[in-house]
């Protein structure tokens, strides 16, 4: 069930009369939760949702097992035990096939022939990001950081609740364990906050993303038959669109869960604007990047290191566990390894522009953003890429003379189902947003305004919904493969 | 909660109004009543013949057709389109015996038809095993609200698009007044148009291979059609598209396979450069009576 198809908007209509009708009924309110979580799970397939008991189930007892433990090598196994149900369910149904074919091509280097034994997985929607989360709670638990939940109706509802159920944010249990635990009050301010939100999030995917992937699509797809300039733009647009799509998803999600009165962490704050590598991953899938800090980086000795080699190792692993997240193949460890490569760059050059005191800030800070955008997307090529090889051609594509090859001619002929001023006149609106709102949680901030500001603001919105949206169909949303 | 539908009423007011009016004055649904007028007449006079295609096979409706003939082409239908209407066909008439389908290669591009949700009523009564649309029951009910119609949504986008686009101001002229120049001209360009990505689309190519199937399951015969057109117009299929066109033709072993691409010429039997005048469907009429032994015209 997609979040922009009707199906969704019927399902989350009687979802919320029926919560919003049960306010002074925690109990019945989390039962609700737990069933229309796994009704909208199994729309895609209901045999995945074995996979979430049984991590749900285990994690609640074992992470009571290690809260009631005093017993400190105990608890470690406890961990272990938690950690390879979790991995193990993950590396199976995601990276198995990867593994098992490596393993071949490298034995292959030293001229032994194997064949490697392929099966054919269905990957589980959502997979990476609820085991994630439940990782989390145990070795939260572990360290001590907070005690386990004995209420597992609630366990269960954290591990499946629907809005960030497939495609995050990857909340922490400390965040979000305990607000299905309180009684929970209709807020006007709160829903409000998040149909906008959420009205934002529809925006990004079905104008921005779905637009861009029209283009994006067709020029990785057929590379190889269009000059560099086309490329470039196609990168472009793959950047926007990916953002547009992870962004706007995160958007619905958290407005519809503030809608129920649930607080999801933010995922996005305009990370196009960012300065550096770094301040990226302050604002790219900040719940993603911020657990890989809490549960890679910092365990690895982070930057409390004594040499600078242990330090640059540490960001070069965190980065690139990171990319293999995202995928079974060798593209996501190569875009992984690049942020990392990019972040080191840019941190000897900021050291050497801060002493550049002639040249005016705002200057200063406009070449950042520009320079952090440019690597940011040409990382993207790797991600999106098929293979390796397709990558480094679609590069070397790029790096020729043809990227002067005047585009418009081979955008032309891609057929006129998205006109490319909708695209433009999208990003326009979105652009401002963001720019004026960089920092905020969404963009989409308009509560400052005048009533009448604000009403065309909404219309301008609403409009830009209904009629420049893509109409091709719904698009999957790119994160479900991960 | 109350004030939150009262904030909303005047936008739902004003969705419903303009929903209201795109239905009773959009071009799109008049469009869309004659298209669902034509499919419903041939079922009803369960035609034994029908033509199956674009706006090239359509021009048969300047004719005065046969009795037993029916006309389901119509402009800018694909693939999808086309087994969708086989299926009603199949379903609702069983005097179907012979079906025409234009073999051409623009009908093989990569373009989605504007057509589409036209066939939503029929969507709904079928069994359409191949999901060619990809959209659930609700999606083909809820399309039925304009607004909510991606298809409109194009249109209605597209027209306000071509009003913004400075007019150029010139009368239609008749194909054949127009210079040589002209022709080639505007044939090269609706020919570079028409034929963007031809027999990339997979999923257009297994459903014309599926259209083929069921009719000869159902002992349908098929004749593949293609209509004359400018050679300028046709020349702008690469030609090794073309070839992979002609290649799966043969592979689907057609009960006949007329190819009348450049059997007509003279510019005088032409309308523009992809569509015969009255005067030459007559006379391909009578071509395709004498290849086939079906009569078109009464």
């Amino acid at each position: 069930m997609l979040f922009n198809s009707f199906e969704f908007v019927i399902f989350f209509c009687i979802v919320f009369f029926i919560y919003y009708k049960s306010y002074n009924n925690l109990k019945f309110q989390n039962i609700l939760l737990l069933v229309s979580s796994y009704i909208f799970y199994g729309w895609w397939d209901w045999k995945f949702l074995t996979l979430i008991v049984i991590s749900s189930l285990s994690d609640y007892i074992i992470g009571k097992a290690i809260d009631e433990s005093d017993n400190k090598k105990k608890r470690k196994q406890l961990l272990i035990l938690s950690l390879t149900i979790n991995l193990g369910i993950l590396g199976f149904f995601k990276y198995y096939n990867f593994f098992s074919q490596s393993f071949s091509d490298f034995v292959a280097l030293f001229g032994f022939e194997t064949n490697p034994f392929l099966l054919n997985i269905v990957l589980p929607v959502g997979i990476s990001f609820y085991t994630f989360q439940t990782m989390s709670y145990t070795i939260d638990i572990y360290k001590g950081k907070m005690k386990s939940n004995k209420n597992l109706l609630e366990f269960m509802t954290f591990v499946s609740f629907f809005p960030q159920l497939v495609a995050g944010p990857i909340e922490r249990a400390s965040h979000l364990l305990p607000q299905f635990s309180k009684k929970r009050t209709f807020n006007l301010y709160e829903f409000k906050e998040g149909a906008k939100q959420g009205l934002w999030g529809l925006f990004k995917k079905i104008v921005i993303a779905d637009n861009c992937a029209f283009y994006a699509n067709q020029i990785f797809e057929n590379s190889d038959s269009y000059p560099g300039s086309v490329l470039v733009i196609g990168v472009i647009l793959f950047a926007f669109q990916i953002y547009g799509d992870f962004s706007g998803y995160s958007d619905i999600a958290i407005g519809i869960s503030r809608m129920m009165g649930i607080d999801l962490m933010q995922n996005f704050k305009s990370p196009y604007l960012s300065e550096n590598i770094q301040d990226f991953w302050r604002r790219w899938h900040i719940s993603l990047s911020t657990w890989f800090r809490d549960y890679v980086y910092i365990p690895l000795g982070g930057s409390k290191v004594d040499s600078s080699f242990r330090r640059s190792l540490n960001i070069i692993i965190t980065f690139t566990v990171s990319g293999f997240w995202h995928g079974a193949n060798w593209t996501f460890i190569i875009w992984g390894a690049l942020h990392s490569l990019f972040y080191f760059i840019q941190t000897s050059y900021s050291r050497n522009m801060a002493t550049v005191k002639i040249l005016p800030e705002k200057f200063v800070k406009f070449f950042s953003i520009l320079i952090t955008f440019i690597a940011v997307t040409f990382a993207w090529i790797f991600f999106r890429a098929d293979s390796f090889s397709h990558a480094i051609s679609y590069i070397s594509e790029i790096i020729s003379s043809s990227i002067l090859t005047n585009p418009m001619s081979y955008i032309k002929t891609m057929g006129s189902t998205v006109k490319p001023f909708i695209i433009v006149i999208g990003l326009i609106y979105l652009s401002l947003f963001e720019i004026f709102n960089r920092d905020s949680n969404y963009s989409f901030q308009v509560g400052h305004f005048r009533a009448p500001v604000r009403t065309v603001l909404y219309s301008s919105l609403i409009l830009l919904i209904i009629f420049f949206r893509a109409t091709g169909g719904a698009i999957d949303f790119i994160y479900f493969q991960f | 909660m109350k004030s939150i539908f009262i904030k909303l009423t005047p936008y739902i007011i004003v969705f419903i109004i303009v929903n209201i009016y795109s239905f009773k004055t959009s071009d799109f649904f008049k469009q869309e009543k004659k298209y669902i007028e034509r499919i419903d007449s041939v079922l009803d006079s369960q035609s034994e013949i029908v033509f199956l295609g674009d706006s090239h096979v359509e021009t048969i409706k300047l004719l005065n057709l046969s009795n037993n003939l029916g006309n389901l082409a119509f402009g800018a239908d694909g693939v999808y389109e086309m087994y969708i209407k086989v299926l009603s066909m199949i379903k609702y008439n069983k005097n179907l015996k012979y079906v025409f389908i234009a073999t051409e290669p623009q009908i093989f591009n990569n373009s989605s038809s504007s057509n589409s949700t036209f066939l939503n009523k029929y969507l709904l009564k079928l069994d359409d095993t191949l999901n060619v649309y990809n959209k659930s029951k609700l999606n083909l009910i809820t399309e039925k609200v304009p607004l909510f119609n991606d298809s409109y949504i194009s249109f209605a986008l597209n027209e306000i698009y071509s009003n913004l686009k400075p007019s150029s101001n010139s009368d239609k002229k008749v194909w054949s007044e127009l210079s040589n120049e002209e022709r080639i001209e505007i044939a090269t360009n609706t020919g570079i148009s028409d034929h963007s990505s031809v027999m990339t689309n997979q999923s257009f190519i297994n459903t014309y291979k599926t259209i083929i199937e069921i009719c000869k399951t159902n002992n349908i015969k098929v004749i593949g059609v293609r209509f004359p057109v400018n050679e300028n117009y046709i020349n702008q299929c690469k030609n090794d598209e073309r070839k992979k066109v002609d290649d799966f033709i043969k592979t689907l072993n057609l009960d006949l396979n007329l190819d009348y691409s450049t059997k007509i010429t003279n510019p005088i039997y032409f309308d523009d450069e992809d569509h015969l005048n009255k005067k030459g469907i007559e006379i391909l009429s009578n071509i395709i009576f004498e290849d086939s032994g079906i009569k078109i015209k009464k």
